[in-house]
């Protein structure tokens, strides 16, 4: 691909469905990043000792530890609390996407990914985000 | 008045007359070339008198001639030119005939007949020209006789039109002036009907010389004694009703003179048809006689002058010398200047300085070629009269053109200036006239056009500011009926019309009475020029019964009007000089000498300074104009208006002149008409209510046209508000009168009286205050259908309480009459003596009769009661009052009877009470009846208390709660709802409160949730056997079982208290009230306990209703969570799957060495699952909203983005089928909206996603537009189309046209079933208009709101 706008970062994929999580990783790498996975909130906690990504895209529903809890997790502790997170899930009712940012996320894109459209939502959710804009190549 | 065409008939005969001139110059050029050949002397006298008479004479005159045998007429150039026929125009005697105007036809005829009989004739006549115009003409006719036979007749004519036409203005003008004179009025006495003198004006004392004589009660024959038996017989006629007048009579002067006098004699009438004598008006005229007849002379000496001046002719060369000049012009010149002038003289030299210059600018301006006219004017001294010439001046040119010398043609145009000066002194004299009239004047012509109208006419019609004149009467006036257009038309045939007394109605619907004259007006003696009109309002007057008074009244203020008098103060010698007048007012005599000091002292003390002040600034140039008061030598004290004004000499003020006018009348009028309207204003003020005007239109339909402030007194409403709108009124009625109220306005019409009544309440919108009013009006028409009626709306409030307070203590009088015994007493304070009636005996139970005595009555009061009796006496006999006490009476069975015992002392006649008469009265059954009443009013109170109360139970647990405090008055302790079931009796858990708990602190102590019923037997046969309330002493009351007593007992309590409870008809508890102490309920409480459950039945029957509710609602809200819940995870379920199989294959498709079969299989499988997608949420959606799931949002946002979005979404797709894509946005929609966007988007895609998907070519049409509060969304397409038969079953769920499985449109049927719910939902509408082949049209329509609008959309809601 010659197309990388995410070149250089680092980005945690917390997810507990396999397919899920490997489609977003392709999809992260195919634009240049450097992916670190993560089966649910505590394995994305243990992750975020060694890795520092710029964000973290997560399921909602996770066993062990959802979405939420992450959330909260990473909110309550200093050195995590300015990691841009957002939800990347299959809850696409009304009133989801609303839940999800009054939580803490960034932003919510809905399941089923497609990658060019997945792709074009991400950039678009990026560069609104002060602490993206002029980041990327 | 100078006639248009006289000038332009001019050129013409200038013409002539200059080629005349220029032949006569050339000829006479010849002559003296001939006589210089032969030596021929020079011009001999009279030649050039000869040529001038050879020439033809211009003016408008023509001759002509006709002879007899044969009948032929001829005629001058002139005479065509006053016809204005061409010059080749041959004329016969009938021709000739036929040119006269209709009216002087038959007078020319005659005169022609008359000249073939040998009469000579001179007439003036009116032609009709060749051109159409009317003039007037001289015409003169001379028969030449031969053998005694007429055998020619020679004429003249003269056009004589425009003098004709002054003479006629002039003669018109000055009728009108005749005419109105008569209404001023001059001298006027009134006689009774034996003609002794009842009232005379100074005026008429002056006229006859009489000023300072008492003539008052004479007899008009003993004043004056020369009348003759003519006059007496005169007098007779008009005391029989004639008016006589004479327009012009002699009057012998007492110095033997002649005065001409103007009068008019008129019966009054004291009553109808009754005359009460004469009314005679005159004045002297002489004045204005001998100023006619000078007129008369003037003009006849003028006429001579102009007989004697004929049009002089005369003309000069480019050297000023005289070449012609005529007799007229010789003469003329020498009565100017006085020299004679001859042909050859220069002519400049004989005219002064500065004549010559004017002259000499003249013959120049005439010599450059110039033809042109002045009009000069000569004051002749040896002449009584001016003269005014018209003067025309011609270049006389040779043969080349050149200028040789000027013809100068001189008319007289003195006659017609003057006429048309005199017109316009007649006319400003008569303009005047009618200004300075007291009376409503107006002068028409003859077709009813406005002429000339006096002020007060302007204002009697209410013509404010409006000039009339040359307007038709009938046009100011439309309302003027035929009777008054055909009484106009008698009258300009020469009736008098006038009526002395005739009602008016204005358009405004008020009347006034007038007195009014209508008569012609005579422009020639026998010609009526137009008509005259007098109108005096009288209705202030014509109130007054008496005629007399009303004459007399209308005299006495003709004299006081009249009353101004003159002062004059010399500031040099401070001489201060009163007119008679002037000391008429002051009632002083007349030889009263007046000095500045002594005038100043009449004023009264409050106003003497002012004109004190005012005459200082008068001596120093300042004008004063004051309203006064002073009194007068005699002693009254009168307004008078007092002005000055400075005269100054040199600079400096030398005198003040000042009048004095007598306006005590119009001020106390004034003060009459302040007072009065005060008294209006105060009494509209005062009225307990409001005064209005209501208009019935049809008997749908009334408004109030006029509402007096009073009303908001009554209503709380401003008559503004009603007058706006009846409602504000009807609002304010009391509810029950409305119908009623409405109902009379309306059966209005059907009455059969005049009158409309009504009685009602309204309610003071503020206060709240109700008030009885009362309306009574008197109905009238209007007209045009409609009913008006004015009246006052009358507060009756205080009436009705009175009566309803009357209708009160009447019914208790009756009552009390019929109950009380009343017994009589009367007590002798001397002799102690009591005298009963025999009621008395019976209000004690004793025998009729007996002997009372003090101390035995003493003994039947009660000692108590007895000092109260004692000390009432003792104040009556000490202050003369009554005195009033209640006490007891013993009886002889030795119960008491409440008596109420009044006592009135009586006095002798030194003023000591000696006596005290009383009454005593029953009293016992009326307190026992008082007692009752108060007893069971207290019942009811607590009852409705309880009730109250309880009507604010929404659950158990306010019940008992609010039962307590409905109880508090009982002191309750405890209140408990026990209820028994097959597993013993069970307290009902809400029912632990204890009403007095909060208050006592005591702590709660419960009975345990559940006991068994056979330990607690008593408990169990309460509740077994349900008992009316009973009353249990805990201790002792044999009933209570040990258990039962003994937990009581630990509880503290004392007393008990069952209320079975029966609800909905089953007995389901008991409620036991408990009391710490020993309570006796009494038997009102009782009867309260007893009424309870069924107080409280229906609330618990509430109760039960509004927990089956709560419990249902919890149910149903529990079921939809689960389906919700259902919903959300089915979409997560299914979105999951569909993650991998779209994220694989989209990643699979960016992967570079696919081979293109594959790429396009993968790609089959995402459009496959997109479809997928949708149809998962199309049936999530449809679910939701088919469970009234779906909430919507209310947002602002911005309706152009959203739009611009679809755009942007669609076009690809569109364009990527093929399709145009046409879009459209209005204008004026607004940049923000507010509703729930992304349901309007979703509504938007699926039916633009249909319209892609249904169309193979052609076009996509998206159009948004307003319409009103509606925004319209508009899809269209060019695609297969709907048959007609499918349109209604598109929108149903899974429905598609083709629902055969081969269908070639995939799709799950939803969209269209989603946007018309998405749009049922906004309170929207969509609607399909499809032919099939040829495409669909889906029209969205969804109210529009803006953030402004909302609020105004959910008023409209």
């Amino acid at each position: 691909m010659a197309n990388t706008p995410l070149k250089g970062w680092t980005v945690l994929v917390v997810d507990d469905e396999y397919d899920s999580r490997m489609v977003a990783e392709i999809m992260l790498e195919d634009a240049g990043a450097r992916v670190v996975t993560a089966m649910n909130g505590r394995e994305a906690l243990d992750r975020l000792r060694q890795e520092k990504p710029r964000f973290i895209l997560s399921d909602l529903s996770m066993p062990v530890m959802d979405g939420w809890q992450l959330m909260a997790e990473l909110n309550d502790n200093r050195a995590t609390a300015a990691i841009p997170v957002i939800a990347l899930t299959a809850h696409a009712m009304v009133g989801d996407r609303e839940r999800a940012l009054a939580a803490g996320f960034r932003n919510h894109i809905t399941k089923p990914l497609s990658a060019d459209k997945f792709m074009t939502q991400l950039l678009a959710i990026l560069e609104d985000q002060p602490e993206f804009s002029g980041s990327f190549e | 008045m100078t006639h248009p065409d006289t000038a332009d008939s001019k050129p013409a005969m200038m013409d002539d007359l200059t080629r005349a001139y220029q032949r006569i110059a050339e000829l006479e050029k010849e002559l003296s070339q001939l006589r210089q050949r032969y030596g021929i002397d020079s011009r001999p006298p009279g030649s050039a008198s000869d040529s001038s008479q050879t020439r033809p004479k211009v003016t408008s005159v023509g001759s002509w001639e006709y002879a007899v045998e044969p009948d032929e007429l001829f005629w001058t150039s002139q005479i065509k030119a006053i016809h204005e026929v061409p010059l080749d125009y041959e004329p016969t005697l009938t021709s000739a005939l036929g040119f006269f105007a209709p009216d002087s036809a038959e007078a020319a005829k005659t005169a022609f007949e008359q000249v073939l009989l040998g009469q000579s004739f001179d007439m003036e006549a009116q032609i009709v020209t060749f051109t159409g115009r009317t003039i007037w003409v001289r015409v003169i006719g001379n028969a030449k006789v031969r053998a005694g036979k007429v055998v020619k007749v020679y004429g003249a004519m003269q056009d004589i039109d425009a003098r004709k036409q002054v003479e006629e203005a002039l003669s018109v003008s000055e009728a009108q002036l005749r005419e109105l004179i008569r209404y001023v009025p001059i001298a006027i006495a009134m006689l009774d009907d034996q003609m002794r003198c009842l009232h005379v004006n100074d005026r008429w004392l002056e006229t006859y010389n009489l000023v300072g004589q008492n003539i008052i009660g004479k007899s008009y024959y003993e004043i004056f004694p020369t009348l003759g038996d003519e006059w007496r017989a005169i007098h007779q006629l008009c005391l029989q009703g004639e008016i006589s007048r004479r327009e012009r009579d002699a009057f012998p002067r007492a110095d033997g003179g002649i005065d001409w006098v103007r009068w008019e004699m008129r019966p009054w009438y004291r009553r109808e048809n009754e005359v009460g004598g004469l009314l005679i008006y005159s004045e002297i005229i002489t004045e204005r006689i001998k100023m006619l007849d000078d007129l008369a002379a003037a003009k006849q000496n003028l006429s001579a002058v102009i007989n004697n001046t004929a049009d002089s002719i005369w003309s000069v060369g480019r050297d000023y010398r005289v070449i012609t000049i005529n007799e007229p012009f010789r003469e003329s010149f020498h009565k100017v200047y006085g020299i004679a002038l001859n042909t050859g003289d220069y002519i400049l030299d004989k005219l002064g300085p500065e004549q010559e210059a004017e002259w000499r600018g003249f013959y120049e301006r005439a010599l450059l070629g110039e033809t042109f006219k002045v009009e000069k004017h000569y004051t002749a001294p040896d002449l009584r009269f001016e003269i005014f010439t018209e003067i025309a001046f011609n270049p006389i040119r040779n043969e080349p053109g050149q200028v040789t010398g000027v013809a100068v043609y001189s008319r007289d145009i003195t006659e017609r200036k003057k006429a048309e000066q005199a017109l316009r002194t007649r006319e400003a004299q008569l303009a005047e006239m009618v200004r300075s009239l007291p009376t409503a004047v107006a002068m028409f012509d003859k077709d009813m056009r406005y002429l000339h109208a006096s002020p007060v006419w302007y204002s009697s019609y209410h013509l404010p500011d409006r000039d009339v004149t040359g307007k038709s009467h009938y046009e100011v006036f439309p309302e003027i009926g035929d009777d008054w257009k055909q009484l106009h038309q008698r009258c300009l045939r020469g009736e008098i019309n006038r009526s002395e007394r005739e009602p008016f109605v204005r358009a405004d619907g008020s009347l006034d009475w007038l007195r009014w004259e209508v008569r012609p007006w005579y422009s020639q003696p026998h010609e009526v020029g137009g008509l005259l009109m007098y109108t005096e309002i009288i209705t202030s007057r014509i109130n007054d019964e008496d005629v007399l008074r009303r004459s007399e009244a209308l005299l006495n203020a003709t004299q006081r009007m009249a009353r101004v008098g003159g002062w004059e103060f010399d500031l040099r010698d401070n001489e201060l000089l009163w007119t008679s007048e002037t000391k008429n007012i002051h009632e002083v005599e007349p030889d009263y000498q007046p000095a500045l000091v002594s005038a100043l002292n009449f004023y009264i003390p409050d106003h003497e300074p002012i004109i004190r002040r005012a005459m200082n600034d008068a001596s120093s140039g300042k004008p004063f104009d004051l309203e006064l008061q002073l009194v007068t030598a005699k002693g009254r004290r009168i307004w008078v208006r007092v002005a000055g004004e400075t005269e100054f000499e040199d600079g400096k003020p030398i005198k003040i002149y000042g009048a004095l006018q007598d306006i005590d009348d119009r001020k106390r009028a004034e003060n009459a008409i302040r007072e009065s309207q005060q008294q209006l204003a105060s009494t509209s003020n005062n009225i307990p209510g409001a005064i209005y005007r209501v208009i019935i239109h049809d008997p749908h339909l009334w408004t109030i046209d006029y509402m007096s402030e009073g009303i908001f007194k009554m209503a709380g409403v401003s008559a503004q508000e009603v007058v706006e709108d009846v409602q504000a009124f009807i609002r304010q009625l009391h509810p029950d009168d409305v119908e009623g109220f409405l109902d009379s306005l309306r059966t209005v019409r059907d009455r059969n009286g005049t009158i409309w009544y009504y009685e009602g309440r309204l309610i003071h919108r503020v206060t709240g205050q109700i008030k009885w009013w009362q309306g009574r009006s008197i109905l009238a028409e209007l007209g045009d259908g409609r009913i008006v009626f004015n009246g006052v709306l009358l507060d009756i409030t205080d009436t009705r309480e009175t009566e309803a307070k009357l209708r009160q203590s009447e019914a208790k009088l009756r009552e009390a009459e019929a109950v009380a015994h009343i017994g009589n007493f009367e007590f002798d304070l001397t002799s102690l003596e009591i005298i009963w009636s025999d009621e008395m005996y019976h209000l004690f139970g004793l025998e009729v009769g007996s002997k009372m005595t003090l101390p035995l009555f003493r003994s039947l009061i009660p000692a108590e009661d007895y000092p109260a009796l004692a000390e009432g006496l003792i104040h009556s006999r000490e202050s003369g009052d009554a005195y009033r006490v209640e006490h007891r009476a013993i009886l002889p069975d030795g119960s008491h009877r409440h008596l109420y015992t009044i006592g009135q002392p009586i006095a002798d006649h030194t003023g000591k009470v000696v006596k005290v008469f009383g009454t005593s009265q029953d009293m016992t059954e009326r307190k026992t009846a008082e007692a009752e009443r108060e007893r069971l009013l207290a019942r009811t109170e607590l009852l409705y208390q309880i009730s109250q109360a309880l009507n604010q139970v929404h659950h158990e647990s306010d019940l008992v709660n609010q039962l307590g405090k409905a109880l508090d008055g009982y002191d309750v302790n405890i209140i408990n709802l026990l209820r028994l079931d097959e597993e013993g009796v069970e307290q009902v858990s809400t029912l632990e409160l204890v009403a007095t708990w909060a208050r006592d602190g005591r702590p709660i102590v419960p009975f345990g949730s559940r006991f068994p019923a056979s330990r607690f037997t008593f408990i169990e046969s309460i509740l077994r056997h349900p008992l009316e309330p009973r009353v249990f002493d805990i201790d002792r009351h044999p009933a209570l079982d040990d258990n039962t007593r003994g937990f009581l007992q630990k509880l503290g309590d004392r007393t008990l208290v069952n209320i079975p409870l029966r609800l909905s008809g089953h007995w389901v508890g008991v409620i036991l009230l408990l009391w710490h102490d020993l309570h006796v309920p009494s038997d009102d409480e009782l009867a309260i306990y007893r009424t309870l459950p069924a107080l409280i039945s229906p609330i618990a029957d509430n109760i039960r209703l509004v927990r089956n509710l709560e419990e249902t609602v919890r149910e149903l809200n529990q079921s939809l969570l689960f389906k919700d819940q259902f919903l959300a995870t089915m979409s997560h379920e299914l979105r999951t799957p569909m993650n991998a199989i779209m994220g694989y294959s989209s990643i699979a498709l960016q992967r570079e060495g696919v081979p293109d079969t594959v790429r396009n299989m993968l790609q089959r499988v995402l459009v496959n699952s997109d479809r997928l997608l949708r149809l998962i949420t199309d049936i999530l959606d449809i679910s939701r909203i088919n469970a009234g799931r779906v909430q919507l949002v209310h947002d602002p946002y911005s309706l152009h983005k959203l739009v611009k979005g679809w755009v942007q979404d669609f076009s690809r797709p569109i364009a990527e089928k093929g399709l145009i894509f046409q879009f459209d946005m209005d204008e004026s929609l607004p940049v923000t909206a507010v509703g729930d966007e992304e349901r309007i988007t979703q509504i938007a895609n699926n039916l633009l996603s249909n319209a892609i998907k249904f169309t193979d070519e052609g076009k996509i049409g998206l159009y948004v537009k307003r319409a009103g509060d509606k925004l319209v969304i508009r899809v269209t397409d060019t695609g297969i189309g709907i048959p007609q038969t499918y349109q209604h079953l598109i929108f149903e769920e899974f429905r598609q046209v083709d629902m055969t499985p081969e269908r070639r449109h995939g799709g799950t049927g939803l969209g269209l079933a989603i946007v018309q719910k998405l749009c049922i939902l906004m309170g929207g509408t969509v609607v399909v208009e499809s032919e099939v082949g040829k495409g669909s049209t889906f029209t969205v329509t969804l109210p529009l709101q803006t953030p402004n609008s909302e609020g105004e959309g959910d008023s409209h809601g």
